[in-house]
């Protein structure tokens, strides 16, 4: 049985991490609004939500800065801005060359969307850095978002990994997190030893 | 020297501090969707100033509407048996002069019965400058607050002019309730606080805790209290009880005419809905259509009503679908409603041909936006009660409105 001091001592440390543990869950993604969303990027001064979806992959989990395999791949953006209902929109999705330069891979044509939301599917993505760039087609003398805001193009990055290679890896590379785990529970076990000496 | 608890504690302090970030609420956006979808459904909602208009401070506003408590309460928080008419804004910076419900005062709280609908009028006076969101809200006892539609209003003016007067029932007139009576409670604050302070400086003005700690462990933990102190603590327990006495019966003669804070419930009933059962609505089957933000329904109307009827809006958690093909629908939509809260694009209806009395008609209905995911409402699929709840309302041919539930079970799908 472990003497009183020892137990405070394991109980406190559990104490922090706990907080470590759950606290980050107030980061997720899911838990901010979306405009504090990190999947929220501007272009022209108006704010676009993105989304990566891979159905077959990891089904409704939604996907951001990372998308985890080369199947298919369905990129949702949605408008939060109520302005871009009315406004032309097209997409330029740029991939990442040897070069480090980025270079066109896909094109949608200029289009108004009522609904606040489009859709670009794709049968198949490959690996890499991409970059999707939203010009939006304002009307003369028409902007309703601040004034200070600058209105530059902007775009959303993202990376493209092969979750199959992934999967090959052993189960120690795919599961490090329990290296940490043990690591803190053989380190609450000797200071436990320590105070108990 | 610093010991090892204490600098556990301090470092557990400095973690809470650090990584503890600041919570990105929103209010109704950060809500779970099945409490915004099968709780509380409000329409026909109507703010006495425009969205993104302004009012100086003192001026007044009214919200008014009606709300209608969802027949498949979820199962996860309590019934609404005990609620109260509030309003969702960033503190007080409004005051609530009024509010009814079914035309009677709610100043305490009631209950409400689901699967009904009830009027609801509150009325405000700007308070606080500054652009604020103003909701009208009920807290339901054990669930929280659960707010419907509201709008931006912008509050000019200066915070120290606001002024709220009221006549009492004795006839009294008091100019300011913000300011009354504030001196004497300034004064016995300060009375209480010192008796407090003396007390306490009574006790640390001696040697506290390691010559205290000695004693007690030499067993001599009697002489900790003395006989002064004891006759002091008697003296004070006498004199407080004595005060106490004095400011009731200062108070009673002061204010003579009083009534008890009340506790009991406020009765209210139903808005009585003679056309109940007219228009039979089964969900068959739903999916949420991820990609392209669209709620799918599959459904068998019954139309027990004696003229053709068409459906004119869908909606559900304050979000508006309608059905542009109605004109009946287009009218009733208030050109002044928040355009955040209305779908742009037309409520999808495959077969708009109206619904004979009698009939009894599938429908196949697709209500797209991307307010879906903006409202967070998505999130729905992750529930362990995925599940939805909305209001359909169908027009006849003389434009009167019948007002239906739907709800089911509702699945993600990747296939339009």
């Amino acid at each position: 049985m472990l003497s009183k001091a020892v137990q405070k001592y394991c109980v406190d440390t559990l104490c922090i991490f706990a907080v470590f543990l759950f606290t980050t869950n107030v980061l997720a993604h899911g838990g901010a609004t979306i405009e504090n969303d990190r999947c929220v990027f501007r272009s022209q001064g108006y704010s676009i939500h993105f989304t990566a979806y891979q159905p077959s992959f990891s089904r409704t989990k939604e996907l951001c800065r990372v998308v985890n395999s080369l199947s298919e791949t369905i990129i949702v953006l949605d408008f939060v801005d109520e302005a871009l209902r009315k406004l032309p929109v097209d997409l330029i999705l740029k991939k990442q060359k040897d070069d480090q330069l980025y270079a066109d891979y896909m094109l949608v044509d200029e289009r108004i969307y009522p609904a606040g939301t489009m859709q670009l599917p794709m049968k198949k993505i490959e690996q890499g850095s991409y970059r999707l760039y939203v010009n939006i087609q304002e009307l003369a003398h028409q902007h309703e978002v601040a004034e200070n805001v600058h209105q530059i193009a902007g775009f959303f990055e993202f990376t493209v990994t092969d979750g199959a290679k992934e999967k090959d890896q052993s189960f120690l590379a795919r599961s490090t997190w329990l290296f940490y785990l043990l690591a803190l529970g053989i380190f609450i076990y000797l200071m436990a030893l320590k105070y108990r000496s | 020297m610093l010991n090892a608890n204490v600098i556990k504690k301090l470092v557990l302090s400095f973690v809470l501090l650090t990584i503890s970030t600041v919570l990105y609420a929103h209010g109704e956006r950060n809500q779970e969707p099945f409490l915004r979808m099968k709780t509380l459904h409000w329409y026909d909602v109507e703010w006495s100033v425009k969205n993104e208009g302004t009012l100086k401070v003192n001026e007044e506003m009214t919200m008014k509407g009606r709300v209608h408590f969802f027949s498949r309460w979820p199962q996860v928080i309590s019934k609404p048996d005990t609620v109260f008419l509030s309003v969702g804004t960033p503190g007080p910076v409004f005051i609530r002069k009024f509010s009814y419900l079914n035309e009677v005062p709610m100043i305490q709280s009631t209950g409400v019965e689901t699967g009904k609908s009830y009027d609801f009028e509150v009325i405000l006076k700007a308070r606080l400058p500054g652009r604020h969101h103003v909701h009208p809200m009920f807290n339901v006892e054990s669930a929280g607050g659960l707010v419907g539609p509201g709008i931006w209003v912008n509050i000019e003016g200066n915070a120290d002019d606001f002024v709220y007067g009221v006549e009492t029932r004795t006839g009294q007139t008091i100019e300011n309730l913000g300011t009354y009576a504030t001196a004497n409670v300034y004064k016995w604050h300060a009375i209480w606080a010192a008796i407090a302070v003396l007390w306490l400086l009574w006790w640390i003005r001696r040697p506290l805790l390691i010559q205290r700690y000695l004693l007690v462990k030499d067993g001599q933990w009697s002489t900790l209290i003395t006989l002064t102190d004891k006759k002091l603590a008697a003296t004070m327990i006498i004199g407080i009880i004595g005060l106490l006495i004095y400011a009731n019966g200062v108070t009673k003669e002061e204010y003579r005419y009083t009534i008890p804070l009340q506790g009991g419930k406020a009765e209210v009933d139903a808005v009585l809905n003679p056309d109940e059962g007219k228009v039979y609505v089964k969900n068959k089957k739903a999916e949420y259509y991820l990609p392209g933000r669209s709620v799918i329904i599959d459904a068998e109307i019954t139309n027990n009503h004696n003229l053709p009827i068409q459906l004119g809006e869908f909606t559900s958690a304050n979000l508006r679908f309608i059905n542009h093909h109605v004109p009946a629908a287009v009218a009733a939509l208030d050109e002044d409603y928040p355009d955040e809260l209305v779908a742009d694009s037309t409520l999808v209806v495959d077969d708009l041909r109206p619904i004979m009395p009698g009939e009894t008609r599938r429908l196949h209905i697709d209500a797209t936006d991307a307010a879906w995911e903006v409202e967070r409402l998505s999130s729905l699929l992750n529930d362990p009660d995925s599940s939805y709840g909305a209001l359909l309302f169908f027009y006849d041919s003389n434009g009167k409105r019948f007002i239906s539930e739907i709800y089911g079970q509702i699945l993600p799908t990747f296939v339009d």
